[in-house]
């Protein structure tokens, strides 16, 4: 018997300038079931549940909830309609308690202020499985009870349609499997899910349908029940064209990076990296796989001094107990670069103390070293004017000829060639395998298989804050790696 | 879906150029020479007459000049301190008792060293006593800040009134002069701790200032704890990223703004006031934090604002003789320079327009 | 000077503080600090002391300190939430530009006496209480209401609806915007409360305390409030307790200046002690803001788009 669609979504079209965020995405939501939204980051999954939840306006296409046609681009409205979404950035005053949290979502119009949850909401909780102590202030919660308080406000204010933005990225094993068990009693009174995620295990263990997107497309859609792991795993990863660079001629020289039994935790405090130990030498160019999400970034940050780590030990060359080795950040404006100080002065970031000078900056080293950053890679700006005015490719090329400058015997590498164009990524590539034939190590962290199979000597995969697997070039192949990247360990 | 157009203001991206922002302050100026008016003639008072006194009580005598210059100089050197520790995007709005604590350091060597000291000796000891003074009471605030994450600006604003309220106690007390023992004054310092007079009454602080200035340029475009400061100011994870010690950083911003703030009030001491005593600067410290917000921080510009909003305080003392109350002085302070922050404020963001409201159905 | 005297300076001295206080108070939970409470408080002297003399009416008087004490603090909130100027700066204009005006409007009234005061109502027997009848209950009716004032803020902000959503708009007004709450509408209403009250503060020393007009009468007391607030950790009832003990030291400087009793104090460090204390417990929240009440967005104007 087919029953009717909660939420129906109808060629829903949605651009940002040049960029097509979402092409034609039709997909049925069934009431009562888990759907994942399974894709890499950019695959325009936020995007469409970010039209559902009325905050952008699609340039076509619409929306039906219930079998009537939604009033695109207000929030107020997908509420009313009853689509409630829990955002990765946690929407809560941390000062209030658990309680007050949900009553300013719930009690407009008292005027004196409830002082703890009615059996209503009281119900609520024991019908969901929630365990909160609603009087605790929310400063004082875990990240897991700060996620089901959430859930709870939200399903509290009246949603029938519970949109998780990657919600299991805060959380531990243990801690996930309940929010598993929690999503399965919210779907068990009649309402849906739409799960946002990338990892695919965790997609064929809750939910029960799945649909696939990539590049702003819907490129799958079925039932998670007999899916095939493998198949599921190409319509994520997808059929990137293979890039054939050459691979630094050398053999594996001293240690120039070691890490020791790391973890690192990401910004929220959740612990994202689990005992990351590995080595890279001289003229090895090892790369890092995994979906985006996986720890590869925290990891990167620890090495490159921008995050403490919880635990473990980094040994990379150092100067004065700096880093004095090249680290490209995910993120150039902000991190790498100052976005308001001129071309000249980002030259030297970083560098500023190791130039000489005993305190003072000259001027003919700071001219020498911008023309350097700016010949490198062919930059066209002004070294008066700020780099915010950069394009994100000359960005990340003005980061690159920096940190590549003064021939650094470690290369860390935070997915340099993200964004950029078929020639310019090949431009930098040939750039670090060139860095590893004079005898560097470089450690790359990449979402793009074929780019890293082309150039690695090693590959290393992340998955779930792990560092799944340790193979050389020769026996990583696609399928293999995809696999890793989307399962994790293999079965020994 | 109703179309409402509304407007909001959003950041330029663009940096203005220099030329742009001295368009905007003038443009402020404007306007507050126009609220100004339109004030003074609501209030029935004669405009004309009103801006002449300003005018003649400013700039119009030798007297007027040298009273204006040497206002600016303890206003000008807490701005610049004030300046550079925003840099790094540190608020002092301690400079009044940083100024104060200055005071009290030269005051203590012109009072104690021995009446015949040589300038030479007595001098250079007054302003370093006055500049250690300010910045050991700015790093109070700046070790609170870096250690503890104390907000600054509510700590430096507290500090202030401890400050005054010591040489307060300070000029009724134990350097109370005995001579003139119903005025809260000390006894005057040495003549050789006295900084001596340029010409016409103005007195050689405003040489200081100068120097002052020019030191903020050469460490603004050359050296690298200034390059520092403004790489943690404009993106502080860029600081991190490029290894850089933002507690010392703290310290050394707040410490440098404090001995600048010290350093006025060690002048005001040797070259104004001669002696320690109570109601020592009018706020002047308070005063630099709107004056460096102006001249957004450019020491150049510091040394022209300060020395025009000393000029408003001295005209203000003209109106009087004019028969024009001087609290109009104090009004047009007021609206110049919050006409002045309004058209800067205006400048770095653009009224847009926004097409249609988010409205539901 | 017998304690039950002094204790009724204290709370005498305190009162102005403490209506300076709330107000700030109930600014800095929405978010906005206005360093111009000086220049507020002065505007409300003078407006209130004009009023009163004009009108023949202490009452008038309160109102039209509160009203034009509200005017001020409007343009204020004009200029740091819509036009977005740094509140910092503002207030520091706010405080020179409140000088000035009154100065300017209060020219003619300077060293007048007030022709009426204000009332005290006859509590009777209680009046008569040994001790506590002198300290407590012979004030003035400004006395008795910013003492309900204290308490009946402290009620609005932890037991009503619209407390909690002040609470809320100092920590993360995205969160009220989210609930589709208008957070601009919210601190201009509180802006404009908070310095109705500052306002009345300044209207109790020109009505109340001298009883006249003076120019820069409130020497400093609007900086005292903001040290006040921050001592009270931004809660109401520990501002009441804060405002007795900061009146206190102002009432034992002021029996020791006219040297009715000597001290081996120095009255300057006594005056120290409010600024020195507030540093103190500066230092003492600093490792747990959140708990301690702090608003999180104080000082920042908040921009939708730039989350």
């Amino acid at each position: 018997m087919q029953t009717r669609p909660l939420v129906r979504f109808r060629g829903v079209n949605k651009s940002f300038g040049a960029l097509q965020a979402n092409v034609d995405v039709s997909f049925d939501l069934r009431p009562g079931a888990i759907l994942a939204l399974l894709g890499e980051n950019g695959a325009g999954k936020s995007t469409i549940m970010n039209v559902l939840a009325g905050l952008y306006v699609p340039d076509s296409g619409h929306i039906e909830v219930d079998g009537e046609r939604l009033a695109l681009g207000s929030p107020r409205a997908s509420v009313a309609a009853g689509v409630g979404m829990v955002h990765q950035q946690f929407r809560l005053v941390e000062s209030l308690s658990g309680f007050e949290n949900i009553s300013l979502a719930l009690h407009g119009g008292r005027i004196l202020q409830p002082r703890s949850a009615d059996a209503k909401l009281k119900a609520l909780m024991e019908e969901l499985g929630f365990n909160i102590d609603l009087a605790t202030p929310v400063h004082a919660m875990s990240l897991a009870r700060r996620q089901q308080l959430e859930i709870l406000r939200t399903i509290a204010a009246g949603a029938r349609v519970l949109v998780l933005d990657e919600p299991t990225s805060v959380l531990s094993a243990v801690e996930t499997h309940g929010l598993f068990a929690i999503m399965r009693r919210i779907v068990a009174s009649g309402r849906s899910v739409i799960l946002i995620s990338h990892k695919l295990t965790e997609v064929l263990e809750v939910a029960d349908e799945v649909v696939v997107m990539r590049s702003g497309r819907v490129v799958h859609k079925g039932p998670t029940a007999g899916a095939d792991p493998d198949a599921l795993s190409r319509h994520i990863v997808g059929d990137r064209s293979f890039v054939t660079d050459a691979r630094p001629e050398r053999a594996a020289g001293e240690i120039v990076l070691r890490v020791d039994k790391l973890d690192v935790a990401d910004h929220r405090g959740a612990t994202v990296v689990h005992g990351a130990d590995f080595a890279v030498r001289g003229g090895e160019v090892v790369a890092i796989l995994g979906v985006t999400g996986n720890g590869q970034t925290e990891l990167m940050e620890a090495i490159g001094g921008l995050r403490r780590p919880v635990s473990g030990q980094v040994e990379a060359p150092r100067h004065n107990k700096r880093r004095a080795f090249a680290y490209i950040p995910a993120q150039h404006l902000g991190t790498a670069l100052a976005p308001g100080l001129v071309l000249r002065e980002n030259a030297i970031l970083g560098h500023q103390r190791r130039l000489g000078g005993r305190g003072w900056l000259q001027r003919h080293v700071l001219n020498a070293r911008a023309g350097h950053v700016k010949g490198r890679f062919g930059v066209r700006i002004d070294e008066h004017e700020p780099v915010r005015r950069l394009s994100g490719g000359n960005l990340q090329r003005v980061v690159l000829g920096r940190e590549l400058l003064d021939d650094p015997s470690l290369i860390v590498a935070d997915y340099p060639t993200r964004g950029l164009d078929v020639a310019s990524a090949a431009q930098i590539r040939s750039a670090l395998v060139a860095a590893a034939s004079k005898g560097a190590g470089v450690l790359l962290s990449s979402e793009e298989i074929s780019e890293s199979l082309a150039i690695a000597t090693r590959v290393l995969v992340m998955h779930g804050g792990e560092v799944v697997a340790d193979l050389p070039a020769a026996e990583a192949d696609r399928e293999r790696i995809g696999r890793l990247m989307t399962r994790g360990r293999e079965a020994q | 879906m109703i179309a409402i157009p509304s407007f909001r203001l959003e950041p330029r991206l663009e940096a203005g150029r220099p030329g742009g922002q001295a368009l905007q302050v003038l443009s402020g100026a404007v306007l507050a020479f126009v609220l100004g008016a339109l004030f003074l003639i609501a209030t029935g008072e004669d405009v004309l007459v009103a801006y002449g006194a300003l005018l003649r009580g400013s700039f119009g005598s030798v007297n007027a000049l040298s009273g204006t210059l040497n206002k600016a100089v303890p206003i000008g050197l807490c701005a610049l301190g004030i300046a550079f520790a925003y840099r790094a995007r540190l608020w002092n709005i301690g400079a009044e008792g940083q100024l104060y604590m200055g005071a009290f350091g030269a005051a203590g060597v012109g009072l104690h060293l021995p009446a015949e000291t040589s300038a030479i000796v007595a001098l250079p000891l007054a302003l370093a006593a006055g500049m250690l003074a300010g910045a050991v009471w700015a790093l109070v605030a700046a070790l609170l800040k870096a250690y503890r994450g104390v907000n600054e600006i509510l700590t430096t604003l507290m500090l202030n009134y401890i400050a005054i309220l010591w040489v307060g106690y300070l000029v009724n007390g134990p350097w109370s002069d005995p001579l003139v023992f119903s005025f809260p004054y000390s006894a005057a310092i040495i003549p050789g701790a006295q900084v001596g007079k340029l010409f016409f009454g103005v007195h050689a602080g405003l040489v200081v200032l100068c120097l002052m200035a020019v030191l903020l340029i050469v460490i603004d475009r050359s050296s690298r704890i200034g390059y520092e400061l403004r790489l943690a100011g404009d993106a502080p994870r860029a600081a991190l990223y490029g290894g850089i010690n933002q507690r010392k950083l703290v310290l050394i911003g707040l410490g440098g703004a404090g001995l600048l703030a010290g350093l006025a009030g060690a002048i005001e001491i040797s070259g104004a006031t001669l002696r320690l005593q109570s109601g020592l600067s009018p706020g002047y410290g308070f005063m630099a934090i709107l004056v460096a917000w102006i001249a957004q921080g450019r020491p150049l510009a510091i040394l022209l604002a300060s020395v025009l909003y000393a000029a408003l305080i001295n005209g203000g003392f003209a109106l009087q003789v004019s028969g024009i109350p001087p609290a109009i002085g104090t009004i047009l302070q007021a609206v110049l320079l919050l006409s002045v922050f309004a058209a800067t404020t205006f400048g770095a963001y653009r009224l847009r327009r926004v097409p249609t409201g988010r409205v539901a159905t | 000077m017998s304690p039950d005297l002094l204790l009724a300076a204290a709370i005498v001295a305190g009162t102005p503080i403490l209506f300076a206080a709330l107000g700030e108070l109930l600014a800095e939970r929405a978010g906005v600090i206005n360093l111009g409470l000086e220049g507020t408080m002065l505007v409300g002297a003078v407006s209130g002391f004009i009023v009163a003399a004009e009108t023949g009416s202490v009452w008038m008087g309160v109102i039209g300190s509160a009203l034009c004490g509200a005017l001020f603090g409007l343009a204020f909130a004009f200029l740091t939430i819509t036009l977005r100027m740094n509140q910092i700066v503002t207030g520091l204009g706010f405080t020179i530009l409140g000088g000035g005006l009154s100065a300017y409007f209060g020219s003619g009234y300077v060293g007048q006496p007030l022709p009426v005061s204000m009332a005290r109502p006859d509590l009777g027997a209680l009046a008569d209480v040994p001790f506590l009848g002198v300290a407590l209950f012979r004030h003035d009716f400004l006395v008795y209401i910013v003492l309900a004032l204290a308490i009946g803020i402290s009620f609005y902000i932890y037991r009503t609806r619209q407390g909690l959503v002040l609470r809320a708009l100092g920590n993360s007004p995205d969160v009220l915007d989210m609930l589709g709450m208008n957070v601009t509408a919210l601190r201009y209403l509180y802006v404009g409360l908070g310095t109705a009250l500052a306002g009345i503060g300044g209207a109790y020393l020109s009505l109340v305390t001298t009883p006249t007009w003076i120019e820069n009468m409130t020497a400093g007391r609007g900086w005292i409030a903001l040290a006040l607030v921050i001592f009270a950790s931004w809660r109401p009832l520990w501002l009441m307790f804060g405002a007795c003990l900061f009146g206190l030291v102002e009432a034992l400087r002021f029996r020791m200046q006219i040297g009715e009793s000597a001290s081996a104090i120095d009255p300057h460090f006594l005056s120290m002690l409010p600024y020195a204390a507030t540093v103190l417990v500066l230092v003492l929240i600093s490792g747990a803001r959140a708990r301690m009440n702090a608003p999180v967005a104080l000082g920042t104007a908040y921009d939708r788009e730039s989350r």
